[in-house]
C-alpha cells in the first residue's frame, strides 16, 4: 500500500532543505502514507526539521532507521520524530518475507524505533567527529591574522582556505564549497559588509554561517554586520580557544 | 612554539609594508594627492597593525594604534578635517608607531611615556572636534576592551542558578545562517537543560517556507554559569528573536539586562511582532508555486548589482610572497642554464657543417629562451626602490627640525625597479647623501631669505631606468659647495699639493676624497665619521658610479648609476696574448680597428687616439695586466670604453671573440680584491674569463708613468688565473 520508502540524504542542513521541501512535496501530492529512511543522515539541521513536521502534519509519515545524528537532532530540539504504526507493521511484514538484507539490517543492531527520546543512545558528544571534516575560509588582508586563523583551526582539526580581500574571497567562493566564512571588515578592493551580501545573495549560500571579525567591541559595527545578514562576529584579537568555541558557535 | 614565532615574524614584515603605506600615504595627503581612498587605506593599515599587535601583547603599540587609528577614522568619516598641522601630527603619529614597531621587534618594551607629545596631540585633535568624547579617549584605552562579549566561563563555584528561558526564533535567524539546534546543545553544554518545544505553529507542507522558523522553546536550565554566559549563547541571534532569560532563583526583577530584546512572557502570546507575518505569507502563493524559478529570478536580479560592486576601483596587483632563497636558487640555476648553453654553443661549432646547420637553430632559440628566463627570473627579485626612498621622508622631516631648516622632499620614479641586493645596498649611501644635504647643502630659513631664494629648501630624490642602469638623482636646491673652501680644507690635510691646478669640478669631486670633511662644526647629524669617501666606495663596489654636479649658490646634483643586477649581465669576451676577459657591454660606447695613421704619441701618455676630432687616451691592456700581446702594435682592437661620467678612453686588446651573457661570481671571497677586476665568470669553454673594471683600468693607467714601449711585457701570464 505505501509506496517506495523516500530515502534521506547524508547531509540535511538549511542548504538541503530547498530540495527536500521540493521532494516531500512531490511525494506527498497524492497525501499517500510515506516511509522515510533516515538511516543514513550524517547532519541533521532545524529546517528540514520542520519540513519532516510538517509532512507529517498533512499524510501518514513514518520514519524508519533513523541514524543516530537524525535521533540526536530531535532529541535536542525536544522534539519526536513521525512514525506511523500501521507503516512501520507493513514494512516489518515485509522485510520478515522478501528482503534478507533488510533483516540482517536489523539483525545488524541498527536501532529500532522505540525509545523516542535516545535518552541512552545520545550520550555520544554530538558533533565532534563531524568537525573533523569541516572547511573553513578565511578572509583578511592581514597574513598575520590570516596565519593566526590558520593555525588555530587547523590545531582544531578544521580544513582552512585563504582569500586576501573581499573580492578575492568571493572568488574563492565561486569555486569551493565551504561550510563557514570567516571574514575581515576593514579590507582593501572588497570590505566584509559587502562580503557577507554578496555571500548572501547567492541562494546556494542560504544558511551559510558568516562570522565577521572585528576589533571593534562597539555594537554599530556588528549591528551593520548582522543586518548585511552575518551570522555572528569574533572580536580580535582572540585567544584560541575562544576562537575554537565561537567556530562550533555556529558549525558543529 | 616556533610556529608562533613565525607567526611574529610575519606580522613584523607585514609591518613593515603596512608602515609604508601609512607614510605613502600621509606625505600623499599633505601634498594634496590623496583621496578618500587614501585615507581609507592609511586607516586600514593602523588598523592592521593594531590588531596583529593585540595578538601578541604589544600592550604600548596597540593603545597608540588605538589613537591613532580613532583619529583616521574621524577624518574618513569626515568627523575631522584634514589641515596641514593635522597631518604634521598624524606623520609625527606615524613616525611613533614605527618607532613602537621596530621596538616590539627587537623585544624592548617602550618607555611608559614613549610617545606621550604625539598621542596628546592626537587626542587633542579629537577634543576639538568631539568635546568631552575626545576627552574620555584619553584614559579609555588604557583599560581598553579588546576581548569582549562572548561568554567568560569564568568557573565560579557558587551553587547553581536556575534560569527560565523561552525562545522563539525571528524570521531573519535561519537565513542568516544560525542554527536553533546549535544554540541549544550549547545551552545543554551549560548544565541540566529541560525543555518543551512547541511545534503547533509549524505549517502544512504545502503552506511551509524551508527558511523559516516556526518551532519556539521554553525550558529550564540548571547551571553553574552566570547570567552573562546564558546571555552569551543567544549573543549572535539576539536581535533575531523573542528571548527571555529570567533567573528563578534570585530576584527576577533585576534578571533582564536592561539591553535585552523586548521580552515576551509579560507580553503574552498574542502578539507576535516578526514571525507571524513570514508564517502567514504563503497561503497568498499557490501551493505548487514551482520555488526554484523564483529562487533564480532572484538570483539574477541579485547578480547585477554584486557584480557592478566587485569591480575594483583600481587594479590591485595580487601578490604572493616567495622566499628570497628559493628566488636565489632559481637564480643560480639560471646561471648554469646560460654557462651550459654557451658550452653547447662551443660544441656546436666545432661540429662540422652538415651537422651544426639544424642545431644551431634550435640553439638559437635555446639563447632567446635562456635570456627570457633569465630576465623573468631577475625581474622577480626585482623590488621598486621606493622601499629606500620612503625612509628618506622621515629622515628629512627629522633632521630639519633637529637644525631648524624648512626641507621639502619630492620623490619621482619609486616605481623604477632594481634588483633586490642593490635596493637593499642603497639605503646607507642614500641616507648619506640626504643628510649631507639637508646638513651642508640647505641654508637656514634666514640666509635663503637673505639670497632670494623661498624660505623653504626643496630636495628632489629620483630615479629612472637609463641605458641599462639605473640612476638615481638626489638634487637639492642650497648653498652648493663652495670650492675655495673645498680647496682650503683640501690643502690643509694635505690631500692635495700647494699648487695643483684643479678646475671646479675637480675641486668639487674632492669631498670624495678619504678624511675629507667640510662642514664647520662636526654636527651629530653628518659628522659621524661617514665620509663621502664610503658613500662612494659603497656604490663603487656594487658596480655603480656616483657623480657630484655643483653649482655655487643654486645646489647640488649628485647622481648615482647603478647595475640593475648583480648576477648576470651581457659581456664582450676578449682576448689580449692568450688570456680571455669579458668587458662589460654597459661599459662599451663602440670599438673600432683604428689606422696607424690616428694613433698619436704624446708624452706621458701609451698614446693617444683621434677619434672624430676628440683625442682619447689609450690603455693597452696587456701592458696594464703584464700580459704578453700577440699582436703587433697595429694590430688589435680598440674598445672606446666609459670610466665614468664624461671620462672616456680606448682600450687596445688583441681580438674581440663574441658577445654572449655572463654570470657574474665573485672573486673576492677566495683571492680578495684585484685591482682592474670586477669579478669573473665561466666561459663556453669551461675555462674562467675575469670580468674587467673599465673604471679601475682607466684609474690604473692614469697612475702608473707610462714604461717605455716593451719593457714591462713579460711572458708570466700567470696572474692569480689557476691558482
Amino acid at each position: 500500500m505505501s509506496s517506495e520508502p523516500l530515502k534521506l540524504g547524508a547531509t540535511l542542513d538549511m542548504g538541503a532543505a530547498e530540495g527536500l521541501l521540493l521532494e516531500l512535496r512531490q511525494r506527498l501530492q497524492f497525501d499517500e502514507p510515506l516511509c522515510i529512511d533516515a538511516s543514513a543522515v550524517e547532519t541533521l539541521t532545524m529546517p528540514c526539521v520542520q519540513l519532516i513536521l510538517a509532512a507529517a502534519k498533512g499524510a501518514s509519515v513514518h520514519v524508519a532507521d533513523p541514524s543516530e545524528a537524525f535521533q540526536n537532532a530531535f532529541a535536542d530540539l525536544g522534539l519526536d520524530w513521525p512514525r506511523d504504526a500501521a507503516i512501520a507493521a507493513a514494512r516489518e511484514a515485509a522485510a520478515g518475507t522478501e528482503a534478507p538484507e533488510a533483516a540482517t539490517d536489523e539483525a545488524s543492531g541498527i536501532v529500532p524505533d522505540g525509545d523516542p527520546l535516545g535518552e541512552s543512545i545520545r550520550s555520544s558528544e554530538p558533533g565532534e567527529a563531524a568537525a573533523m571534516s569541516k572547511r573553513i575560509l578565511t578572509i583578511d588582508d592581514s597574513k598575520t591574522i590570516r596565519d593566526m586563523l590558520r593555525m588555530t583551526l587547523i590545531d582544531a582539526g578544521f580544513e582552512v582556505l585563504q582569500a586576501v580581500d573581499g573580492q578575492d574571497g568571493c572568488e574563492v567562493m565561486d569555486r569551493e564549497t565551504v561550510d563557514l566564512v570567516i571574514t575581515d571588515i576593514n579590507m582593501p578592493r572588497m570590505n566584509g559588509y559587502e562580503v557577507v551580501r554578496n555571500l548572501r545573495n547567492r541562494p546556494e549560500l542560504r544558511g551559510l554561517p558568516i562570522l565577521v571579525l572585528t576589533t571593534e567591541s562597539d555594537t554599530d559595527k556588528k549591528n551593520l554586520a548582522r543586518e548585511a545578514g552575518a551570522t555572528g562576529w569574533m572580536v580580535k584579537p582572540f585567544d584560541p580557544d575562544r576562537l575554537i568555541a565561537t567556530v562550533r558557535k555556529v558549525i558543529q | 612554539m616556533s610556529s608562533f614565532e613565525q607567526l611574529k615574524h610575519t606580522f613584523f614584515d607585514e609591518c613593515s609594508d603596512l608602515l609604508q603605506q601609512v607614510e605613502q600615504g600621509l606625505t600623499d595627503i599633505r601634498e594634496q594627492n590623496g583621496s578618500d581612498d587614501t585615507v581609507n587605506a592609511v586607516f586600514r593599515a593602523v588598523h592592521s597593525i593594531k590588531g596583529g599587535a593585540g595578538i601578541f601583547g604589544f600592550d604600548s603599540l596597540v593603545g597608540f594604534a588605538h589613537v591613532f587609528e580613532t583619529v583616521l577614522d574621524a577624518i574618513r568619516s569626515d568627523r575631522l578635517a584634514i589641515s596641514p598641522d593635522n597631518v604634521d601630527t598624524l606623520l609625527t603619529a606615524g613616525d611613533v608607531l614605527s618607532d613602537l614597531v621596530t621596538m616590539s621587534r627587537a623585544g624592548e618594551t617602550p618607555a611608559e611615556d614613549y610617545g606621550r607629545d604625539c598621542r596628546m596631540a592626537l587626542e587633542a585633535l579629537m577634543c576639538i572636534e568631539q568635546g568631552e568624547e575626545g576627552e574620555a579617549l584619553g584614559e579609555d584605552f588604557a583599560d581598553l576592551d579588546f576581548v569582549p562579549v562572548p561568554f567568560v566561563p569564568d568557573e565560579e563555584e557558587e551553587s547553581g542558578h536556575v534560569y527560565e528561558i523561552s525562545f522563539r526564533p525571528g524570521a531573519e535567524l535561519l537565513k542568516k545562517g544560525n542554527e536553533p539546534l546549535f544554540i541549544l546543545r550549547e545551552l545543554r553544554a551549560l548544565g541540566t537543560l529541560e525543555l518543551s518545544a512547541d511545534a503547533a505553529r509549524v505549517p502544512p507542507l504545502s503552506e511551509i517556507e524551508f527558511d523559516q522558523p516556526y518551532v519556539s522553546w521554553t525550558g529550564t536550565l540548571k547551571t553553574s554559569a552566570d547570567l552573562a554566559a546564558v546571555e552569551g549563547v543567544f549573543d549572535f541571534v539576539s536581535d533575531d528573536c523573542d528571548l527571555s532569560i529570567v533567573e528563578k532563583a534570585s530576584a527576577p526583577a533585576l534578571a533582564l539586562p536592561p539591553d535585552a530584546p523586548t521580552p515576551v512572557p509579560e507580553v503574552g502570546a498574542p502578539v507576535m511582532p516578526e514571525p507571524l507575518p513570514a508564517a502567514m505569507a504563503p497561503p497568498l502563493v499557490p501551493a505548487d508555486a514551482p520555488k526554484p524559478v523564483e529562487a533564480g529570478e532572484a538570483k539574477a536580479a541579485l547578480a547585477k548589482p554584486a557584480e557592478t560592486k566587485a569591480a575594483p576601483p583600481k587594479a590591485v596587483a595580487t601578490t604572493t610572497r616567495v622566499e628570497l632563497e628559493k628566488i636565489d636558487r632559481v637564480v643560480n640555476m639560471v646561471g648554469e642554464l646560460v654557462i651550459a648553453q654557451a658550452m653547447l654553443g662551443q660544441i656546436v661549432q666545432d661540429l662540422p657543417e652538415h651537422i651544426s646547420g639544424r642545431l644551431l637553430q634550435t640553439l638559437d632559440e635555446v639563447v632567446h629562451h635562456t635570456r627570457e628566463l633569465k630576465d623573468s627570473v631577475m625581474s622577480m627579485r626585482a623590488q621598486p626602490v621606493g622601499a629606500v626612498f620612503q625612509r628618506m621622508p622621515r629622515l628629512v622631516r627629522e633632521l630639519a627640525t633637529k637644525t631648524g631648516k624648512k626641507v621639502r622632499l619630492e620623490m619621482s620614479g619609486e616605481n623604477t625597479e632594481v634588483d633586490r641586493s642593490i635596493v637593499e645596498q642603497l639605503a646607507d649611501p642614500l641616507t648619506h647623501i640626504i643628510r649631507n644635504s639637508v646638513d651642508h647643502g640647505i641654508e637656514k630659513p634666514a640666509d635663503r631669505l637673505a639670497s632670494g631664494k623661498s624660505e623653504e629648501g626643496t630636495i628632489r630624490l629620483g630615479a629612472e631606468h637609463r641605458g641599462g642602469r639605473i640612476v638615481i638623482e638626489i638634487k637639492d636646491d642650497g648653498a652648493g659647495v663652495n670650492p675655495e673652501r673645498v680647496l682650503k680644507k683640501a690643502r690643509e690635510r694635505g690631500l692635495v699639493s700647494a699648487d695643483a691646478q684643479l678646475t671646479d669640478d675637480e675641486i668639487t669631486n674632492l669631498i670624495f676624497m678619504p678624511g675629507f670633511s667640510t662642514a664647520e662644526t662636526v654636527s651629530d647629524i653628518s659628522g659621524r665619521g661617514v665620509g663621502m669617501d664610503v658613500v662612494r666606495r659603497n656604490i663603487q663596489d656594487i658596480g655603480g658610479r656616483i657623480s657630484l654636479k655643483s653649482e655655487r649658490g643654486k645646489g647640488m646634483t649628485i647622481q648615482l648609476a647603478l647595475p640593475l643586477t648583480l648576477a648576470v649581465m651581457d659581456g664582450m669576451v676578449i682576448r689580449v696574448g692568450r688570456e680571455t676577459y669579458v668587458v662589460p657591454m654597459s661599459a662599451m660606447v663602440e670599438c673600432l680597428r683604428p689606422p696607424r695613421s690616428d694613433i698619436h704619441g704624446l708624452v706621458g701618455t701609451r698614446g693617444m687616439l683621434r677619434l672624430r676630432g676628440e683625442l682619447l687616451p689609450i690603455v693597452h691592456l696587456g701592458e696594464l695586466l703584464d700580459v704578453a700581446s700577440t699582436e703587433s702594435d697595429a694590430g688589435g682592437v680598440v674598445i672606446i670604453a666609459e670610466a665614468g661620467e664624461d671620462i672616456r678612453f680606448g682600450l687596445r686588446v688583441d681580438e674581440l671573440c663574441g658577445h654572449q651573457q655572463v654570470v657574474i661570481k665573485s672573486i673576492e671571497e677566495s683571492y680578495g680584491s684585484i685591482p682592474g677586476i670586477a669579478a669573473a665568470t665561466i666561459l663556453g669553454n669551461g675555462r674562467v674569463a675575469f670580468i674587467l673594471d673599465t673604471e679601475k683600468l682607466y684609474e690604473m693607467a692614469a697612475s702608473e708613468p707610462p714604461a717605455p714601449a716593451g719593457a714591462i711585457r713579460s711572458e708570466n701570464a700567470a696572474f692569480a688565473l689557476g691558482n
